[in-house]
């Protein structure tokens, strides 16, 4: 074909030679082997953190299966192995059939699966160890962070390689989709993921307090929104209409779609952080994005629904369609609850409660869940030239997956809307009606029996799917190349013709007819406007914030952390403290009510790198842990075994933090990178040279205090412990704010 | 709170954009075949079974064992 194209004159009929050339569908059948696979780890590791959050004791006192280390491995694992393969997977089969096309470069297909598997590995080995930045859905410490990208791009010039080597000059609004999924994930990863190391597994964000925690959750949000919504948007497009054999609804419609949505998601994820020391302004940003955004989901919603028209009858029998079908509708569901949670009243109800642990399982279950079964069972007959092994067994999936999901999610609700009412009730006499937070434990464990049971049913559905998968591959005859024919696409000589006469010409209307045909067939033009439709949206939100966070006053009183505290902190990282401990007091009185009389402030967080906010509350806010239990001794059988400090808890044991030493070697290190570019924390010389004496010297303190208990006077080691740093950061939470000091509140936005 | 002012007029500075390149879409006659492209995608590929004679490979594609 090559030689024709070069040979043969531009009046050669172009319909008179096929290419012969074949698809990769080798890579697709590796992606959704890996999927399978992951997605039984992933869920798996779901339920046994579900476990020990009704019985604490299921994590058998080991550190690295302790909940706080992996929770994070449960939310990457699922996100990103099983939802990121299946991407790859779908992306993989439909790219190619779309655009008539083989992948760009078997190279760059091998470098994307075996690289983000090694990836995925890493991920389940570091996080059990406790090496996070504790930062959601980007716990990765900075190694794998730059792998992520370095494979993440390889896939991008894999796609975008075969989208310039189509064959078909429209590119389909799957597409779309899936540009901007590159796009938008190479931004906010890249912007999110900007960290000074302090050695090979552990840096600090260059961001800190509000600025970490707007940039966070402006990637969190979107992390949703460019990898399980646009992604599974643009196979929805794809294999929807494959499998129910009739075209798109509205094709008008998709193209809307897609534009409303970038625009819009990029806006929303100030509403993560509603009612906090985030800037009032961006708050109503987020709120106004986010209630604006039902209409493209539910505009997609119904495109995908109405697909079906005339054909719901195959929706009986076809278990695909059933998956698919089920995935848009709760699609539809999860994104009406994201617009209601986004409110600011109903925000400050659901906000770190369980009511969001429910929303997230709807679209992770429902939508992304059921959506990448229906693609798998649609793919896996047609790779291995066969039908599905068994098409019962995959509606038999269908029926146990969706009552899982919708006994989780109403478990969730109840458990949620229950903790979000008892933790702002207040009696006739304006007292908090339940101060003692067991009492809202209490309340709350049923349901999370309750969600033991969901999520093991849609565990069992599975492993049907596996067993489906497994089987269909065995009894198939897989063809790894797949040849067809497809005519070449016309040259471009036409093309670059109309780019020259739409640049010489006068009229208006001439030119933008001319211009919108580049836009149309010329990918990287699409390419570069949905690029800065996306950075406007993000720039625009996180630069006015950064210039503010700089020039708003400071509060004199707060200072950095100690060398002690700072450990102390880092091993609060480690343990992932922060997976059920808040540190922000809303501003709302039931919060300031309970802990202590002031809201979080601002200028409170300036030396948090990372910012530890939180955003679920299994246990109490700690934010001013150090005013409210001044205890060193509390902590310390706190620590060692909660249940002997509260009546009813589900905090797992930490008894290593009382039997291992603490690590002070690279303490210096650490606060002259705080101190370094582009931090710039007021530590000065003598600080960083004396860091390791300076924290013995504290730990000292710490451990006399200690001994003052006639259980520890004659604990020789105390100081040498790692427990000792804990408490020093606990003592320190929330303190800053009542040293005397001549400006003490100065704050803006509120 | 005056950022929100300068952030309302990005906002809707963006969404004039936004407006314009939808009716600029619109009116350049692009999306008038609407129709074509999702019926396109349901047609399946048709396997070769039998590459004509000695297969002649595609520089892209390798060789492919049935």
């Amino acid at each position: 074909m090559t030689s024709d194209a070069v040979t043969g004159e531009p009046a050669t009929p172009a319909a008179a030679t096929l290419d012969t050339f074949a698809y990769d569908n080798r890579s697709v059948r590796d992606f959704i082997i890996a999927t399978v696979v992951w997605g039984l780890v992933g869920m798996l590791v779901g339920v046994l953190i579900a476990l020990q959050l009704a019985w604490p004791a299921a994590n058998f006192d080991l550190p690295w299966l302790s909940y706080g280390r992996i929770r994070p491995l449960h939310t990457n694992a699922v996100v990103f192995a099983f939802a990121g393969n299946a991407i790859f997977a779908g992306f993989y089969y439909s790219l190619q059939r779309l655009l008539k096309a083989r992948m760009y470069s078997d190279v760059l297909s091998r470098i994307n699966f075996w690289g983000w598997q090694l990836i995925i590995l890493a991920a389940a080995i570091t996080l059990p160890l406790g090496k996070t930045t504790s930062k959601e859905y980007a716990e990765l410490e900075w190694p794998i962070k730059i792998a992520i990208a370095v494979v993440w791009v390889a896939f991008g010039i894999n796609m975008i390689g075969t989208i310039l080597k189509r064959r078909e000059r429209h590119l389909y609004v799957a597409i779309w989709f899936y540009i901007a999924t590159f796009l938008g994930i190479t931004m906010l990863h890249v912007i999110n993921g900007l960290a000074v190391p302090v050695s090979f597994l552990k840096s600090y964000p260059v961001y800190a307090g509000v600025q970490d925690a707007l940039v966070e959750w402006w990637y969190g949000h979107n992390a949703v929104a460019f990898f399980l919504t646009t992604p599974f948007l643009g196979m929805m497009y794809y294999f929807l209409p494959k499998a129910a054999e009739r075209p798109i609804y509205s094709y008008r419609l998709s193209i809307v779609h897609f534009w409303s949505l970038i625009f819009l998601y990029i806006w929303a994820g100030p509403h993560h952080l509603l009612n906090t020391a985030l800037p009032e302004w961006a708050q109503t940003l987020g709120v106004v994005f986010s209630v604006m955004l039902i209409a493209p989901s539910w505009g997609g919603m119904i495109n995908g629904l109405l697909t079906l028209r005339g054909a719901w009858d195959k929706v009986r029998t076809s278990a695909v369609l059933k998956f698919l079908v089920g995935a848009v509708t709760f699609y539809g569901m999860a994104t009406f609850e994201g617009c209601l949670l986004a409110l600011r009243d109903v925000n400050a109800l659901s906000h770190d409660t369980d009511w969001t642990i429910g929303h997230v399982h709807s679209g992770a279950l429902g939508w992304v869940g059921l959506l990448t079964f229906g693609i798998i069972y649609w793919m896996i007959p047609r790779l291995c030239r066969t039908t599905l092994w068994s098409e019962a067994m995959a509606n038999l999936h269908f029926w146990i997956a969706t009552i899982g999901i919708c006994i989780y999610a109403v478990a969730m609700w109840i458990a949620g809307i229950t903790e979000g009412s008892m933790q702002l009730a207040f009696d006739s006499n304006s007292h908090l009606v339940y101060r003692d937070w067991s009492e809202i434990v209490r309340a709350t464990i049923p349901f999370f029996w309750v969600r033991l049971g969901a999520g093991l049913i849609y565990l069992a559905g599975m492993v049907l799917c596996a067993i489906n998968v497994f089987q269909t591959i065995c009894h198939g005859k897989p063809v790894q190349d797949e040849t067809v024919q497809a005519p070449p696409l016309i040259r471009d000589t036409e093309y670059v013709a109309q780019i020259d006469a739409a640049l010489s010409k006068s009229g208006w209307r001439d030119f933008s007819t001319s211009m919108h045909s580049l836009v149309e067939r010329w990918p990287a033009v699409m390419i570069l406007f949905a690029a800065g439709a996306l950075a406007i949206g993000g720039l625009c939100e996180i630069v006015p914030n950064m210039i503010q966070g700089a020039l708003s006053p400071k509060i004199a009183s707060v200072t950095p952390y100690t060398p002690l505290e700072l450990t102390g902190r880092d091993i609060y990282i480690r343990e992932g403290c922060s997976n059920c401990h808040t540190q922000m007091i809303r501003t709302l009185r039931a919060e300031t009510e309970r802990y202590g009389g002031q809201y979080t402030r601002p200028g409170e967080g300036i030396y948090d790198r990372p910012f530890l906010w939180g955003s679920k509350r299994t246990g109490p806010d700690l934010g001013r842990e150090g005013v409210l239990r001044p205890s060193a001794a509390w902590h310390y059988y706190h620590l060692q075994r909660p249940s002997s400090m509260s009546t009813v808890t589900v905090m797992p044991n930490y008894p290593w933090l009382i039997s291992d030493d603490m690590d002070l070697s690279d303490i210096g290190t650490k606060l002259a990178v705080l101190a370094g570019m582009p931090m710039f924390t007021p530590y000065k010389a003598a600080d960083i040279e004396q860091a390791e004496s300076n924290a013995r010297a504290q730990a000292l303190v710490v451990a006399n205090e200690l001994r003052k208990e006639p259980r520890l006077k004659d604990d020789k080691d105390l100081e040498k412990k790692e427990i000792v740093a804990v408490i020093a950061y606990l003592q320190r939470l929330g303190t800053d704010l009542g040293k005397p000091s001549p400006a003490t509140v100065s704050t803006a936005g509120h | 709170m005056s950022m929100l002012f300068l952030f309302t007029g990005i906002a809707l500075a963006i969404f004039a954009i936004a407006v314009a390149l939808l009716i600029l879409l619109i009116r350049s006659g692009q999306l008038d075949d609407l129709d074509t492209p999702p019926l396109r995608l349901l047609a399946d590929d048709p396997p070769v079974e039998a590459p004509p004679g000695p297969t002649r490979p595609d520089s892209r594609t390798p060789p492919h064992d049935q």
